[in-house]
């Protein structure tokens, strides 16, 4: 076997400390048999001869073997393989000392294995850092420790297995810890209270009834002056703001358990395409309505796995580039205005831009005399019968296609978007909502019709000078300190029809009184004109239901405490589609017309 | 007697049994099995980008409810709202789920029954409303009714248009 030497340092090194049994010739044993075997598995780096029991010559008994070694073996042989060379050596004292590297290995593997009670000897079995041999001899010790009755001599398997050093003593620590954990998570399970869904969705109902009612009441009480009477409301409505949050968190669960998931896809998957990869998780305590949680661990694996199968290259390839051998994936989730931000990063090839848009072409996706942006051709990928993979291996490419990935998370109200640099890598950035069901609202008016904006998002309200207003009468931004903001006016955004949007109308626009509520979300900005601001409102969320469901730009609707109904906007939704036909509006500006620009983004 | 069979017996009657309205100067009626309350017209919240016909949704105890103008989905001339102008909420079935829909009538009459014998099939010309719409024609004392077909206007396809005009617009945009 040849091994660089260079790569490995002397803590990968097998350290066999073998004192042969004083019967060992006698039994028919060659030891220069035994170096055989083990000089098969591996590099004998070093043997220091220890001899034992050496007596005087003349008492040296010529059958008997006083012969022992400290062998260095270097070897990517597991220890259970090793040791089996030495099962037929009866009375031989043997210690089989791992290289310090498995043992950070070992300590993953035991860290991974599944949360299921098990004994410390099982645990070492399972990462195979003890042999079924040490363990039942070190088994026998205890039995034999306890039927002899001497308390002083009762060790725990544990301390005897580090006391023959048969295991070191971090991994046995890692075992223990693990089954603390263990333990633990049971102890904890004993507090929990499991609850169907339904009886929660119901309370978030209540919760939600509650909230609207509340928001009634304080409109009500409003007008009345009555000291005490606001001093109870105010005290209901901080109860309330509680309340809503406790009741909305009980549905909240962290993303790590799903993200923990793909450590052993990477492993599996990564072997059977020879392939180095580590996954890095970030933000694992993200916390997610539980039903998104569910629906989201499809679409995620079916990413990562593209991610290893066509984005990281193969160890060699990575090495002629430059790049470390091992290629990273990186999974992150963080929380973003009322949206959770969920990333898969890895550095690998990329996607190369050209390729994608000649399939695109290839396809039929793509018109000839299209121009598409960067952006755009790279999200081609999403599209449906788009598959760049010239070969289909079973890790990925089995039909699935990303079109399903992100069709599944705009069922979930969210969009994913990739972004990638050919030969450094790609990202793929999904955007979910929490599902939060009652959200704090920006109320405004809209040609006398109440929208809400989630606060979150709101970055700061204008209002325009009689220049700006101008501006958006020739195009759709407006230069606000000495930035470029994109300009929707949502009052004829939202039309149906813009056949009453004449000459006069523009007229009268300029003379209406506007203000701009600025949206800021994963670093784009865009003012939305409206005509009133009305205040702070907490929004219970309901679905837009089966008649309004194909409408995009709202997230739901939701009841005034005026009891009147209103539009919660879909920030991301509105803001991809307006940055989606920007291009539009830069056509629209050469036309210097609004109706035209109102045209294309409408129909 | 077996439950099923009381239901049965209840059906039979329910199903005769039709509400009568005004619509843009036309007598209208619809089976009551569908209904499930009549509401004062009162202040609706306009839906941006969706079509003329749906008239706005409202808040019934806490449901929005999406309220469709039936005079503008048929064609007809509309009618100011007055202080006759209603609200009949129904049940209708799409798809299999149960939807919550209003339609704004003029002028709710009364509840009379016709008999699944006196319905005539409708005409293929001379109606104001597409004939699709229309369940059949009754003959009363004061001359004909029109007996719409709920399921019809509040079918699938009918209803998919807000989903699909929506779309069309995100494609072309």
């Amino acid at each position: 076997m040849e091994i660089d030497d260079k790569e490995h340092t002397a803590t990968e090194h097998y350290h066999i400390s073998l004192r042969l049994g004083i019967d060992t010739f006698r039994q028919g044993f060659d030891p220069a048999t035994l170096f055989r075997q083990i000089a098969d598995l591996g590099k004998i780096k070093e043997t220091i001869f220890i001899p034992q029991n050496l007596l005087l010559m003349d008492e040296l008994d010529p059958e008997s073997c006083y012969l022992g070694w400290e062998i260095t073996l270097l070897s990517h042989e597991k220890k259970e393989v090793i040791s089996e060379i030495f099962q037929f050596l009866d009375a031989c004292q043997l210690t089989i000392l791992p290289p310090q590297s498995h043992f950070s290995e070992y300590q993953n593997l035991i860290e991974q294995l599944p949360d299921e009670e098990m004994a410390l000897g099982q645990i070492l079995l399972q990462t195979s850092s003890l042999t079924h041999n040490e363990l039942q001899m070190v088994l026998n010790q205890q039995q034999d420790n306890t039927d002899v009755g001497d308390s002083a001599a009762k060790h725990l398997t544990g301390e005897l297995l580090v006391e023959n050093q048969m295991v070191q003593k971090e991994v046995v620590e890692e075992a223990l810890n693990k089954q603390n954990k263990v333990r633990e998570k049971k102890q904890n399970a004993l507090n929990f209270v499991k609850v169907d869904s339904a009886k929660l969705d119901k309370l978030i109902n209540l919760v939600g009834e509650l909230v609207i009612n509340g928001a009634k009441l304080n409109q009500i009480t409003g007008h009345i002056a009555d000291d005490e009477l606001a001093e109870t409301t105010e005290g209901m409505t901080m109860a309330l703001e509680d309340l809503r949050e406790n009741a909305l968190g009980l549905r909240m669960v962290p993303i790590g358990t799903t993200f923990n998931r793909f450590h052993r896809v990477i492993r599996d998957t990564s072997k059977d395409l020879e392939k180095e990869i580590k996954l890095e998780i970030y933000g694992a305590e993200t916390e997610l309505d539980k039903t998104v949680i569910e629906k989201i661990g499809d679409p995620l694996m079916h990413l990562i796995r593209n991610s290893i199968d066509h984005g990281i290259e193969m160890p060699d390839e990575r090495q002629r580039l430059g790049k470390p051998r091992e290629g990273r994936v990186t999974l992150q989730a963080r929380h973003e205005a009322g949206y959770i931000t969920i990333q898969i990063i890895d550095d690998g090839k990329g996607l190369d831009a050209d390729v994608l848009l000649a399939k695109g072409l290839e396809k039929g996706i793509v018109k000839e005399n299209e121009k598409l942006s960067r952006q755009e051709i790279l999200n081609l990928i999403f599209s449906a019968g788009f598959s760049t993979a010239q070969e289909i291996s079973n890790i990925s490419g089995r039909g699935v296609g990303m079109d399903v990935v992100r069709r599944n998370i705009e069922v979930l109200r969210g969009n994913v978007t990739i972004d990638s640099e050919l030969g450094q890598g790609t990202t793929i950035t999904i955007q979910l909502p929490l599902t939060l069901a009652i959200i704090d609202g920006f109320h405004v008016s809209i040609d006398s019709e109440s929208y809400i904006f989630p606060l979150d998002m709101v970055h700061e309200c204008l209002t325009l000078t009689a220049e700006q207003i101008e501006e958006t009468s020739v195009h759709n931004y407006i230069t606000l300190r000495e930035e470029v903001l994109p300009i929707v006016h949502l009052k004829e955004y939202f039309a149906a029809d813009n056949t009453h949007f004449n000459e006069a109308y523009m007229n009268h626009r300029i003379r209406e009184r506007h203000n701009i509520v600025v949206i800021e979300f994963s670093n784009k900005k865009i003012g939305l004109i409206v005509n009133e601001l009305l205040g702070e409102v907490q929004a219970v969320i309901k679905p837009l239901g089966r008649v309004f469901k194909g409408l995009s730009g709202f997230a739901g609707f939701t009841i005034l405490g005026s009891g009147l109904v209103a539009l919660v906007l879909d920030i991301p939704g509105l803001i991809q589609q307006v940055i989606g036909s920007e291009h539009d509006y830069f056509e629209s500006l050469t036309q210097k017309s609004i109706c035209s620009g109102v045209n294309q983004v409408v129909h | 007697m077996s439950l099923e069979h009381i239901n049965d017996e209840l059906e039979v009657t329910e199903q005769d049994q039709h509400l009568t309205f005004d619509l843009s100067d036309e007598e209208l009626a619809i089976q009551v099995m569908n209904i499930r309350e009549i509401i004062r017209y009162g202040k609706l919240t306009k839906m941006p980008m969706v079509p003329d016909f749906i008239e706005g949704v409202i808040n019934l105890r806490g449901n929005v409810v999406p309220v469709i103008n039936l005079a503008a989905k048929f064609g007809l001339s509309r009618q100011e709202a007055d202080k006759r102008t209603c609200i009949i909420i129904m049940e209708v079935e799409i798809e299999e789920n149960t939807v919550v829909m209003g339609i704004v009538v003029d002028k709710v009459h009364q509840v009379i029954e016709i008999p699944e014998d006196n319905i005539e099939p409708s005409p293929t010309l001379g109606a104001t409303i597409q004939t699709n719409f229309i369940k059949g024609m009754a003959r009363t004392e004061d001359g004909f009714i029109i007996i719409l077909d709920i399921s019809q206007i509040f079918s699938a396809e009918e209803v998919a248009i807000v989903s699909d005009m929506n779309r069309d617009s995100e494609v072309e945009s």
